[in-house]
């Protein structure tokens, strides 16, 4: 155990550096004045309650909220059998596959998002909101086939081979023995995806639209235009959620072994 | 036909070179016979084979009259307990157990008291709620019996259950093993490296090297009559001795190691075929015997050798020395304390009748 | 493998097979074609000796690599001693801490960024504090410059090292220091020599991800540099979005892809332990 005072000191900078910044955005979020200043003056919840009030973030909100949603889903129906396969079986292009599943996460995802915005939609007459589902499924597949891939490798093989012998038959035995004991996994895989589909601004910075938009792109614009801190008080709400989560997921999965 | 017959099986896991080749054997029902064997010798293969897992490539498998070659695992109704237990980590003991009976549909009713009973010959009773996180390796394994008997196989297959156990509960869990296997008269195949389960436990034990099988018998005559070489290194012939035949006639044979005279009846040992049948005048043999059959003594005598002794060491129910003659070095087990000193001059006794000749290589 | 399992691994790898291919490759293929075909011309390196040539675009992609290497560099050199640390301490306070330490990259980087927006903006944290110690009398322009963004980067990054380093140092048994430190070694040479070169494939693997990562950054460019202080990133967003320069844009996009793999595989050849 490390007690020593310069390692202490250099937690104490580093932590301090990332997440100063958070604190700070809390604490201007409460400023009265309509311009962002720091230290804020005078007390108000006001910038709160326009965050509710503001059309275009509730929507932004919904979208991104069912994209998640959709594309985490989609990601775990394609990366779960991929990574059983992957996992229980051997075969010569496996680890071809493997580089496969984990590309989208190599390819910047500006690329990705411009290629998707290029090819589906100024070509192909695409509509914009299936594009954004597409690359947002894309760019959570590494996610989803790496961390069910890894709760994988951690059970025992000899497990589904004893259901079979019992007499379930191969596909009721996934069902039964393996899915239940990969739950941690899965849970941790879908928690990651959301968030990072969530949070994603490539992919949603190109697939934009009349009336589709992302929470973050919509941020973005808004804070083209505008320099209240409405801005501060959602990016706070946001903050505080995700840091709920975070809490709640590493207490229950250890979630931050699967980053 | 006997109970399970496995007849000219080739099979293999990848491409190249099959592990069984051309492979056949027999096991007469409520017998509990042992494959016995180092790693790779193909034993698990076997038993793999017969639960399903690995289809042959040739040969065909018949369980109790009908052909299951074919037969897809799940509706084989072969009980089968891993060496890793494979114990599903989600379900209780109770819910372990019953696993099997659900999937045959088995009515509630029923499954309870079959589940209880089945832990109750386990002496696992008691603990139906517990999780086997929460099980002693001891428990894990009755659990994993209970959960293969419960269903009650045609046949059941152990893939060296107790290598995971420590020695004392080895001993008792072998015990245990045997006294259920003849309460319920089931047929068993088990696997293992340990010849001294495979002794213990066997009506019958099927020696495999290499895909093949190098001998079936008895666990007395695998251990008395070895048939090969093979099978008698892996049984504890750890001496060997080089020798040439100097006369051979119908009744008695007599070899020579290194001047030294060694005379032995050649009258079939009992029950075994022509032991000594390949030996020819001039020929080369080794001489294979084990540290304990054979005696140190401070005079010279009938068939001994003349040899000095190295070192002893004190195993507490015996001594082992370790003696050499000429270039040739020997342990011999003493069960009569220390009677010999380092360097001291002595006589290794030999009894043919528990040696074993094997031609020179 | 037996054909009964070859159809099973196919069927289960099929789905995420089709999605990678139609909704990676196939668009990706088609920004590659675009970048090497001109209406018209047909196949040729045109835009790219065009676009390649300008020097507002070497500015921009030197900078580009610049602001990678500092960030990595940085991230390097900070993260050693605390990822140790971190490595180092009980279970209880190290999952605490790693919860925190991935925070930042689970937080919406637009929230992130903003931040900094309040801490160097002309009535941010930095100015106000410099000028009500009297320090100052006009307000220092820290946003839009080649600082701010860098240090919104690393708030970024310096997680992702983190997050490697540590799990490198987990691996490192700590009875390989004591048993350093038993044959002499005292806490800095153990250090240097047992624990720096042992987790070394980490500090690869992290530098890998934190520079490919600092150079295809979007986010952090876009509201900290703004239009003053372009990136490979926000020149690509420019180029698409507003000037709907196609060809242009195309070749940013593949020059960013092509700089990433080269850098993967480098990494792959060079030390082929990491995955």
């Amino acid at each position: 155990m490390k007690t020593s005072r310069f390692y202490l000191a250099v937690l104490g900078v580093l932590y301090l550096f990332l997440l100063g910044p958070f604190l700070l955005i809390f604490i201007a979020s409460f400023g009265s004045e309509p311009i962002m200043t720091f230290p804020p003056k005078g007390f108000s919840l006001r910038w709160f309650a326009k965050v509710f009030t503001v059309r275009m973030f509730l929507d932004a909100f919904i979208t991104s909220l069912w994209i998640g949603l959709a594309s985490t889903l989609s990601a775990l129906v394609l990366g779960i059998p991929a990574a059983y396969a992957l996992v229980r079986y051997s075969f010569p292009s496996r680890s071809l596959l493997e580089v496969l599943f984990a590309s989208p996460a190599v390819i910047p995802g500006l690329v990705l998002g411009f290629s998707l915005l290029r090819f589906f939609v100024l070509i192909g007459n695409f509509p914009i909101v299936l594009g954004l589902y597409v690359g947002h499924t894309v760019i959570l597949l590494p996610y989803t086939v790496r961390v069910v891939s890894a709760s994988l490798r951690n059970l025992d093989p000899s497990i589904e081979e004893a259901a079979v012998s019992l007499g379930a038959p191969p596909v009721r035995s996934f069902f039964l023995v393996v899915l239940p004991n990969i739950r941690a996994g899965v849970m941790a895989a879908f928690i990651l995806a959301f968030i990072t589909s969530f949070n994603n601004v490539p992919i949603s910075l190109f697939l934009t639209g009349p009336g589709i938009a992302a929470l973050p792109i919509q941020m973005l614009i808004y804070m083209e235009y505008y320099f209240d801190p409405t801005i501060a008080a959602l990016s706070s709400l946001l903050i505080v959620i995700t840091v709920l989560i975070v809490q709640g997921a590493e207490r229950g999965l250890g979630i931050s072994q699967y980053v | 036909m006997a109970f399970l017959e496995l007849k000219q099986i080739t099979a293999g896991y990848s491409k190249h070179e099959p592990i069984l080749r051309d492979f056949s054997l027999s096991v007469e029902r409520g017998k509990l016979v042992s494959l016995l064997g180092p790693s790779g010798c193909g034993k698990t293969t076997t038993l793999r084979l017969i639960a399903g897992f690995l289809t042959p490539r040739e040969g065909r498998i018949f369980l109790n009259g009908k052909d299951i070659t074919q037969a897809p695992p799940h509706t084989r109704n072969i009980g089968l307990v891993f060496q890793s237990y494979a114990l599903f980590p989600h379900l209780t003991v109770f819910d372990n157990v019953a696993f099997g009976l659900r999937m045959r549909k088995v009515p509630k009713d029923e499954l309870v008291e079959r589940v209880s009973k089945a832990l109750s010959i386990t002496d696992l009773s008691g603990l139906e709620h517990r999780f086997p996180s929460q099980l002693s390796g001891g428990q894990r394994q009755r659990v994993a019996l209970s959960r293969a008997l419960v269903i009650e196989p045609s046949l059941l297959l152990l893939d060296e259950p107790l290598s995971n156990l420590d020695a004392k509960l080895r001993v008792g869990m072998r015990a245990e093993l045997s006294r259920i296997q003849k309460t319920l008269e089931i047929t068993m195949i088990y696997v293992t490296h340990d010849q001294v389960e495979a002794l213990s436990l066997s009506d019958e034990v099927v020696v495999m090297q290499g895909g093949r099988i190098e001998q079936i018998g008895s666990p007395h005559q695998i251990y008395r009559y070895p048939a090969t070489p093979f099978v008698a290194r892996f049984l504890g012939f750890d001496n060997r001795l080089q020798g040439t035949v100097t006369a051979v006639n119908p009744d008695y044979g007599v070899l020579s190691v290194r001047g030294q005279q060694f005379t032995f009846s050649m009258k079939a040992v009992p029950n075994e075929p022509e032991h000594f049948s390949f030996l020819q005048e001039g020929e080369d043999v080794e001489i294979l015997f084990r540290p304990e059959d054979a005696r140190i003594e401070e005079s010279s005598g009938p068939n001994s050798l003349e040899v000095r002794v190295l070192f002893g060491t004190f195993l507490g129910k015996a001594v082992q020395y370790l003696v050499r003659f000429q270039d040739q070095e020997m342990t011999v087990l003493c069960s009569e304390g220390y009677r010999f000193q380092e360097g001291q001059r002595a006589f290794l006794r030999l009894d043919p009748n528990t040696w074993f000749l094997v031609r020179k290589e | 493998m037996p054909p009964a399992a070859v159809k099973t691994t196919l069927l289960l790898l099929l789905p995420a097979l089709l999605a990678v291919g139609a909704f990676l490759l196939l668009p990706l293929g088609f920004i590659l074609f675009e970048s090497v075909y001109l209406e018209g011309r047909g196949f040729t390196l045109y835009m790219y000796l065009s676009y390649l040539s300008d020097p507002k675009f070497h500015t921009i992609f030197l900078r580009t690599l610049k602001f990678g290497l500092i960030v990595t560099g940085v991230s390097a050199i900070l993260c050693y001693p605390a990822s140790y640390a971190i490595s180092r301490t009980d279970q209880h306070r190290k999952s605490l801490l790693m919860s925190i330490v991935i925070l930042p990259l689970m937080t919406s980087p637009v929230a992130r960024t903003y931040a900094w927006m309040v801490i160097l903006g002309r009535f941010g944290l930095i100015n106000q504090t410099l000028k009500s110690a009297g320090l100052i009398a006009e307000p220092l322009r820290l946003l839009y410059t080649e600082g701010a963004v860098i240090v919104g980067l690393l708030q970024l990054f310096l997680p992702l090292m983190v997050l490697n380093l540590v799990s490198a140092m987990e691996n490192i048994s700590p009875e390989l220091e004591e048993a350093a430190q038993s044959l002499g070694a005292n806490r800095w040479v153990t250090f240097f020599r047992v624990v720096i070169p042992l987790s070394a494939d980490g500090l690869v693997m992290g530098s890998v991800l934190v520079f490919t990562g600092s150079i295809t950054a979007y986010v952090t460019p876009a509201i900290l540099g703004g239009t003053k202080i372009l990136t490979l990133a926000t020149l690509l967003q420019q180029e698409a979005v507003v000037f709907m320069n196609w060809g242009g844009a195309t070749v940013i996009a593949v020059v960013m892809t092509v700089l990433t793999i080269l850098l993967y595989l480098g990494v792959r050849t060079l030390r082929p332990r990491i995955a």
